[in-house]
């Protein structure tokens, strides 16, 4: 019973990520497609915790939804203007059809390795994985969480760099 | 159950549209859409083998959950920088049109 369950939850939240990941290629205005991509990172927070990553799932909504989806569209606010119709103008006419071409062979040779792999593999039980995510933090990949932690002291100052208006002296 | 199988080919599936988000569209922040894409897709494809760990090496099988967090706060900084780069950009040239920024093609 609770397969079943399991099992119709999957579909319903990949169905949902991968027919919004379409969204997000196809649809030409900036603003819908932002809101597609929160559909997109929305289910695969989904998937996170079907996957038993239950602090995960609530980070990728939280950071992902939250926060990186508003800073696109405050982008797009500051520079697309959205009723120029012409800024999908390219000067090869035929250009996007070897984009199509690569990126469904990619995807067909992927999915050609994975139907053929066998995985020795089972799912494991859910447990609650935030304490042992913190210990894990705070032991095995304490010096990757540190570098991370200065790495966006770095993106934050370097943004802010790049963005500000220079002062002109005199 | 779901098998091991079909959250990476929604991996795989992820992948193929943020690629070809990349080559297909001609405004940047759309392209860094496609980035964040990929980036989900990559971060998928941890988590979901770090649920089927095998149960002989429980030391592992929350890794694969770590480094989706790293994944998650790299994409949060590039997000950060790139647009502070578009925004920069479109101050210098008044679009954020790819083929339009191309000073330095000879």
């Amino acid at each position: 019973m609770a397969d079943i369950f399991y099992n119709l939850a999957f579909t319903i939240f990949a169905t949902m990520t991968a027919v919004a990941a379409i969204f997000v290629v196809c649809l030409k205005n900036l603003l819908h497609a932002a809101v597609a991509l929160f559909f997109c990172l929305s289910g695969v927070a989904a998937l996170y915790i079907l996957l038993g990553a239950d602090f995960l799932g609530v980070a990728q909504l939280l950071i992902y939804a939250g926060g990186i989806l508003v800073l696109l569209i405050f982008g797009i606010f500051l520079t697309a203007r959205i009723y120029d119709s012409n800024i999908e103008e390219r000067k090869n006419k035929y250009s996007w059809v070897m984009g199509v071409l690569t990126s469904v062979t990619i995807f067909g040779v992927i999915s050609m390795v994975l139907s053929r792999t066998q995985w020795p593999l089972k799912a494991t039980t859910y447990s609650p994985s935030t304490k042992g995510l913190g210990e894990l933090f705070l032991t095995k990949y304490l010096l990757p969480f540190e570098l991370i932690s200065v790495l966006l002291l770095f993106a934050m100052i370097g943004s802010v760099i790049l963005v500000r208006k220079e002062l002109k002296e005199k | 159950m779901v098998s091991l199988s079909s959250y990476l080919l929604l991996g795989a599936f992820l992948f193929a549209a943020g690629l070809a988000c990349i080559l297909i569209r001609r405004n940047m922040i759309q392209v860094l859409m496609g980035v964040e894409l990929i980036f989900n897709a990559a971060a998928l494809n941890f988590v979901a083998f770090s649920h089927f760990t095998p149960s002989s090496l429980p030391q592992l099988a929350l890794s694969g959950q770590v480094v989706a967090l790293f994944i998650i706060v790299l994409a949060a900084s590039e997000a950060c920088v790139a647009l502070a780069l578009v925004l920069s950009v479109f101050r210098v040239f008044g679009t954020v049109h790819i083929d339009q920024v191309g000073e330095l093609r000879g």
